[in-house]
C-alpha cells in the first residue's frame, strides 16, 4: 500500500518536473523543430526554375516531392568546391583557434591576479559588440590603411599597404577573433582547475619547466582542447559573417551560398537543400569526432 | 657525519609578512628531522624553500654540500610527498613511480624492473596498471612514497604526508613510513602540526612557531626540556605555572606562584634571584594520593575537581587552595578511577620535574 502511494507520488512529481519543462518543449515545437521540418520539406520540393519558391509550400501535395535539389548539389562543381572549401575552413579555423587559445589560455592560468582579470576582460569585451561591428571593426585595424598598415608603413618595414582583408586571411582572421573567446573560456577554465601540485610534483621529479606542462598539464587539459575543437570547428564550418563581410566571392561558405540562395535568387529549395546538406556533413563529422574521442576515453 | 642539509639564517618574507624567520638547522645522513608547529608557523614555507618551490629572501639551502639557492627545482634532486600525494591522475601508477626515472633518461626495461622494486618496498606490488582514482587514500600515500624515492634523491622531503589519512590509517602508516626512511636511508625532513606523528617519526623536531625555531632536539630532549613555554604548551599536556625566583640555592630555585605557594625546580642558565618565570610540569610527572609521604617535595593541598576516565589513565583536575588549577595524570591499576569528585587529597612533585622556562 505504502509502495503504492509511493509510486503515486514519484509519478505525480515526474509529470510536475515535466510541467515546469513544458514552456521550453513547446517554445522549441514552434520556434525550432517546425521550421526545422518546415525547411526540410522544402529542401525535397520540385523546383521551378529557382524563383520564388518555397515560401508557402503545403507541406502534402502530391507530385511536389523529389531529390532534385540534392541530385543537383553534388553533380554541381560549384557547389561541391564550395562544399569542401567550407570543411576546409572549418578545419583551419579549428586548428588556428584551439591553438592561439590554448596560447592565450595558458598565459591567463599563468598570470598574477590582475594581468589575469585584464586579459580576461579583452578577452570577453568583443562578445560585448555586435559580430558585423566587430567584423567592421577590423577594417579599421586591418585595412589598406588601417592600424597596422599605417604603423608599418611609417616604420618603413613596408613601401605598399599588405591586402590583409578580403582574402583568407582576413577570413580566418575574422572567424578566429569571433570563436576565440569561447575557446579560451573553456581551455582557461579546465586550466585553473589543474592541481597545482602536480605541476610541481613533476618539477620535484626532475622535469623542466616545459618538459612538466608536455608531461601534465597539457594531457590534463586535453579535455577543455577536444571542446575547443568542437566547438571551433562547428562554428567555423557555419561561419557567416566573416566570409561575407571580410572575404570575397572565392571564399564564400555554404552559409553564405544559403543566404543568397534565399534572399537574393529567392530560390528557396536550394537554400534549404544546402542548410541540410552543411548540417549532414556536420553530423557526420560529430559521429566520427565522438568516436574518436569514445576510443581515447576507452584508453583511459 | 657531513649534513645531508642545512638550512642557515633563512628568511621568507612575502610581502609585510614574514614566513620563515631566520630559520637555521641541518639534517644529518639518514635522519629525519620534523618542522612542527601550528599551521601558519613557517614549517611548510621552509620546506618548500628546500624543495625551490618558494625562493628565499635571505640565508642558505645546501644539499648535500651544493649551495642550491639558485637550483632550479628539477636540478635539486629532492623526493617530494605532498600532502594530498599529488600523484598524476591521467598516469599508471607505474608510469607515475617511474617517473623520476624517465625524466633522467632511464630505458624503459630499466625503468620496469625499479618500479617493481620501489613498488615491493611501499608493499604495493601488483599494482602498476592501477590508475591514482582506483586506490584509497593509503594505497595513494605508498605510491607517492615510492614515487619520491626511486631516484635516490639527496633529500625527501614529506610535507603532511599523513593528515588525508583516518586515525587507524595513520597510526599504522607513521610507522612504516619511518621503517622505509630507515631501510632506505635517506635523509628527510618532515612537516607536521601533529605532535604524536613528529613524536614517533623523527630522531630530531624542531618546533616553529610565527617563522622561528623554537627548539631543536631529540623527541625526549623536546619533550623533558623544553626551552620556552611554547614548546612545553604545544607538545603534550603541561601545568604551567607563572611565578617569581625567590631563592637560589645549589642548583634548586625557589619559586612563589601566585601569592603563597611556593614550589621548588631544578635551576636553568639565567636563573636569578627576582626573575619572573614560568614553570611547567607535565600532568604525569605530578603524583596525586590522599596524603603525600612525609618526605615530599612541592606538595599542594588541593580538592579533585574533576576526573576524566581514560581507559589507561584517569586525567584529574585538582584545584590547590590558592586558586591554582593543576592537571595530574595517574595510571588505573583496578577498573575505576581510584579517587572521586570532591576528595580532599594531596599532590606532589620532584623539584627535577618542574622544568623552569624564562
Amino acid at each position: 500500500m505504502r509502495a503504492l502511494v509511493g509510486d503515486g507520488v514519484a509519478r505525480l512529481s515526474r509529470n510536475r518536473a515535466f510541467l515546469l519543462l513544458s514552456p521550453v518543449v513547446v517554445f522549441l515545437l514552434v520556434f525550432f523543430l517546425f521550421p526545422f521540418f518546415s525547411l526540410f520539406r522544402i529542401s525535397l520540393a520540385v523546383n521551378e526554375g529557382g524563383t520564388g519558391y518555397g515560401e508557402g509550400t503545403l507541406f502534402y501535395e502530391p507530385g511536389t516531392w523529389t531529390l532534385d535539389n540534392y541530385v543537383q548539389f553534388f553533380s554541381d562543381e560549384y557547389f561541391r568546391g564550395m562544399a569542401l572549401f567550407t570543411v576546409e575552413f572549418g578545419i583551419a579555423v579549428c586548428i588556428i583557434a584551439t591553438v592561439v587559445s590554448y596560447a592565450l589560455a595558458y598565459q591567463i592560468y599563468r598570470s598574477g591576479p590582475v594581468l589575469k582579470s585584464v586579459l580576461l576582460m579583452v578577452v570577453i569585451l568583443p562578445k560585448f559588440t555586435n559580430v558585423i561591428v566587430l567584423m567592421y571593426g577590423l577594417l579599421v585595424v586591418f585595412g589598406r590603411s588601417g592600424l597596422v598598415n599605417d604603423a608599418l608603413m611609417f616604420t618603413g618595414v613596408i613601401d605598399e599597404p599588405i591586402p590583409m582583408l578580403f582574402n583568407l586571411f582576413g577570413v580566418l582572421l575574422g572567424e578566429t577573433i569571433i570563436v576565440m573567446p569561447y575557446c579560451v573560456l573553456v581551455i582557461a577554465a579546465v586550466l585553473h582547475s589543474i592541481d597545482d601540485a602536480l605541476v610541481e610534483a613533476a618539477e620535484g621529479l626532475g622535469a623542466s619547466r616545459a618538459r612538466a606542462f608536455f608531461e601534465v598539464t597539457l594531457p590534463l587539459s586535453l579535455p577543455a582542447v577536444w571542446v575547443s575543437v568542437l566547438l571551433s570547428f562547428m562554428w567555423g564550418v557555419g561561419a557567416f559573417a566573416s566570409p561575407y563581410l571580410l572575404g570575397n566571392a572565392d571564399l564564400y561558405t555554404l552559409s553564405v551560398e544559403v543566404d543568397r540562395q534565399v534572399n537574393w535568387r529567392l530560390n528557396w529549395a536550394m537554400g534549404s537543400t544546402i542548410a541540410y546538406v552543411l548540417m549532414g556533413m556536420i553530423l557526420v563529422l560529430m559521429y566520427f569526432y565522438s568516436r574518436a574521442q569514445r576510443g581515447e576515453a576507452a584508453r583511459r | 657525519m657531513n649534513p645531508r642539509i642545512c638550512v642557515v639564517d633563512l628568511v621568507k618574507r612575502f610581502g609585510a609578512v614574514t614566513a620563515v624567520d631566520h630559520a637555521s638547522f641541518d639534517v644529518g645522513e639518514g635522519e629525519l628531522v620534523s618542522l612542527l608547529g601550528p599551521s601558519g608557523c613557517g614549517k611548510t614555507t621552509t620546506l618548500r624553500c628546500i624543495g625551490g618551490y618558494e625562493t628565499p629572501t635571505s640565508g642558505s639551502i645546501e644539499i648535500a654540500g651544493r649551495t642550491v639557492n639558485d637550483v632550479p627545482i628539477h636540478k635539486r634532486e629532492i623526493g617530494m610527498v605532498f600532502q594530498n600525494y599529488a600523484l598524476f591522475p591521467h598516469k599508471t601508477v607505474a608510469d607515475n613511480v617511474g617517473f623520476a626515472l624517465k625524466m633522467r633518461g632511464v630505458s624503459k626495461a630499466r625503468r620496469r624492473e625499479a618500479v617493481a622494486e620501489a613498488l615491493v618496498l611501499v608493499d604495493m606490488e601488483g599494482f602498476e596498471g592501477r590508475f591514482p582514482s582506483q586506490l584509497s587514500g593509503g594505497q595513494s600515500q605508498r605510491v607517492a612514497l615510492a614515487r619520491a624515492i626511486i631516484h635516490r634523491p639527496a633529500v625527501l622531503l614529506l610535507d603532511e604526508p599523513l593528515a588525508n589519512l583516518d586515525r587507524k590509517l595513520r597510526e599504522t602508516m607513521r610507522v612504516e613510513l619511518k621503517l622505509i626512511q630507515e631501510k632506505v636511508g635517506i635523509s628527510a625532513v618532515l612537516v607536521t602540526h601533529d605532535q604524536e606523528e613528529a613524536l614517533v617519526m623523527s630522531d630530531r623536531i624542531a618546533v616553529m612557531e610565527g617563522g622561528r625555531i623554537h627548539q631543536l632536539g631529540s623527541p625526549g630532549e623536546i619533550y623533558n626540556r623544553p626551552s620556552t613555554a611554547f614548546v612545553a604548551n604545544f607538545i603534550g599536556e603541561t601545568n604551567f605555572m607563572q611565578g617569581t625566583i625567590v631563592a637560589l640555592d645549589d642548583g634548586i630555585a625557589g619559586v612563589r606562584i601566585e601569592g603563597d605557594l611556593r614550589i621548588t625546580a631544578n635551576a636553568v642558565d639565567g636563573c636569578r634571584v627576582g626573575a619572573d618565570v614560568g614553570v611547567s610540569v607535565r600532568p604525569e610527572r605530578i603524583r596525586i594520593g590522599p596524603a603525600a609521604p612525609g618526605d615530599a617535595a612541592n606538595v599542594v593541598a588541593g580538592t579533585v575537581e574533576f576526573v576524566t576516565y581514560l581507559g589507561a589513565v584517569a586525567s584529574y583536575r585538582v584545584r590547590a587552595k590558592g586558586g591554582l588549577r593543576l592537571q595530574v595524570m595517574k595510571p588505573i591499576a583496578g577498573e575505576e578511577a581510584e579517587l572521586a569528585e570532591g576528595q580532599e587529597v594531596a599532590i606532589w612533585w620532584t623539584p627535577e620535574q618542574g622544568r623552569i622556562l624564562a
